[in-house]
């Protein structure tokens, strides 16, 4: 019985995050924690629209991103930077483009704007806010010109084999953290203050977007070339549980901000 | 890698019969405690605790194809006698329970989890055969749920069973019992009466009715693309709310 669920168990996360920006478990924890920072208007809402909780579409559009229907939403679930390294390239489609959906999202919804439209259709906008916003917060999900930072393409391992460096990051909010669940993520993980999270949410889209760019930098300081990740110290593991954890919590108070803002009243 | 995933998935396949996942199962029971009424909670908590005192033991099913299985006519009525008919399996349980007072609390125990896991097979759609439709009794599909070339080779067989189980509960990602009966509360909580009304043999039919659906579009070593499963999604949501709140219709009869 224990090896049936041990072999269930091991397919079962082959086939859940092989497709997965921050993983099944990051998605579904970022989401658990916006979810907790919602006005009532914005959760009654929320739920009005998407009949389920926030992390049940967390990572909804990684499961459905290859079919016909979701064919115009599924570009890179990313965004390019400058060549100077530090602010976003808009014009860089198409991994400019999900900054435009949030960008044509707000237009829609915002301002009360979403009572206008079909169920449906907030329905379907709020299904993709929840999983690219914290997409874009996602270190190796920032795209750095490939000629200006060629020195960011380089190989990590895992006891000595090669291991993908997006692979990684994107399941860094789980990382050392076996059978963690989203509400034990979000009541050992999440400890912001209210100062902390007005600065993290302070600001538009471009404010936000450049100060991911800056931390995304740091994660090829923290795992720089050739790092086996079997070998890292207490400290470097504690140095990617804290870019991670940061990322993956400005995601979920932005999110929050961003459903607060839509459903004001 | 590629190999041992292969094989860890072809074994996978094999093991992974008729269950939801666990915390399918148990998401359900979660949201179906939810919905006892007082008088009864002290005691299926009682019944409950007594779990410890009587672990579950190992039986041998018979082989039988109809063990385990939901058997229905051509009317979708359930009419079968047969000891190991999910139904009939429910209505014996429900019998010991109604009255426990003449069974040893072993009996008792064994009868609660004989209703918990009869009560989920009853709701999936896989379990339901119905007389003169052959595909009901079971069938494999060619799938493709990637991105890439669909190739439709042995590696993507999967079976009726497993599109109804862990495939129809890829939304749960993650999720913690709790967290599955709180979608479920949020999905379906204004449906209770509808739900719940009716024998189970009316349930029976019910789900005749909505396996009947599904396999109007379902034929064996169909291409299944992965497409589907968006539809199916809520067809299984709705299953997991009416095995709950008939779960709790059932225990609120019996343990009154």
């Amino acid at each position: 019985m224990n090896r049936r669920l041990l072999l269930l168990a091991l397919a079962t996360l082959f086939v859940a995050n092989s497709a997965m920006a921050w993983g099944g478990f990051g998605h579904g924890a970022i989401a658990y924690v916006a979810e907790q920072h919602l006005t009532p208007e914005a959760k009654e809402k929320c739920r009005y629209y998407l009949k389920h909780t926030l992390p049940y579409y967390a990572s909804w559009m990684d499961h459905w991103r290859g079919i016909a229907k979701y064919k115009s939403v599924n570009n890179p679930h990313s965004f390019k930077v400058m060549p100077d390294g530090y602010n976003i390239d808009w014009g860089g489609t198409p991994e400019g483009r999900v900054l435009g959906h949030y960008v044509n999202a707000m237009k829609e919804l915002g301002n009360g704007n979403y009572k206008n439209l079909p169920d449906s259709v907030v329905r379907q906008r709020l299904i993709n806010m929840v999983h690219y916003l914290p997409d874009l917060h996602c270190p190796v999900h920032v795209g750095f010109p490939k000629k200006e930072f060629a020195h960011y393409r380089y190989n990590i391992y895992r006891k000595g084999k090669k291991i993908k460096y997006h692979g990684f990051w994107d399941g860094s909010p789980g990382f050392t953290r076996k059978n963690w669940t989203f509400e034990r993520y979000a009541a050992e993980v999440d400890k912001v203050t209210p100062k902390q999270a007005k600065r993290w949410v302070k600001g538009d889209i471009d404010v936000w977007g450049r100060d991911i760019i800056k931390q995304a930098h740091r994660c090829y300081q923290i795992t720089p070339a050739e790092t086996d990740v079997a070998n890292l110290t207490e400290e470097q593991k504690a140095e990617v549980l804290r870019l991670a954890d940061e990322q993956a919590l400005k995601a979920a108070y932005r999110l929050a901000h961003t459903l607060n803002k839509i459903f004001a009243e | 890698m590629k190999k041992i995933f292969m094989i860890v998935a072809l074994v996978a396949i094999v093991f992974s019969a008729q269950a939801w996942t666990r915390e399918a199962d148990h998401g359900t029971r979660v949201f179906a405690r939810e919905h006892l009424d007082a008088s009864v909670v002290k005691e299926y908590t009682r019944i409950l605790r007594l779990g410890k005192k009587y672990p579950r033991e190992k039986v041998a099913t018979p082989q039988d194809e109809r063990w385990g299985r939901v058997s229905l006519g051509t009317d979708l009525r359930s009419t079968t006698t047969y000891e190991g008919d999910v139904v009939v399996q429910i209505e014996r349980a429900a019998d010991v329970l109604r009255n426990r007072a003449d069974h040893s609390e072993k009996e008792q125990i064994e009868a609660l989890r004989s209703i918990f896991s009869n009560m989920i097979l009853l709701h999936n759609i896989s379990c339901v055969s119905i007389e003169g439709v052959v595909k009901s009794k079971g069938f494999k599909v060619y799938t493709h749920w990637g991105e890439s070339e669909p190739k439709f080779d042995k590696r993507s067989i999967r079976s009726w069973a497993q599109i109804w189980g862990r495939n129809a509960t890829l939304g749960f990602y993650g999720f913690t019992p709790e967290m599955f009966a709180e979608e479920l509360r949020i999905s379906h909580g204004t449906d209770k009466e509808s739900f719940s009304a009716g024998t189970i043999r009316d349930w029976a039919a019910d789900m005749g009715k909505e396996a009947a659906a599904q396999l109007e579009w379902a034929e064996p070593d169909m291409k299944l693309y992965k497409m589907k499963l968006i539809d199916i999604e809520p067809v299984h949501n709705r299953l997991m709310a009416k095995a709950g709140f008939r779960l709790a219709a059932l225990l609120n009869e019996v343990l009154k």
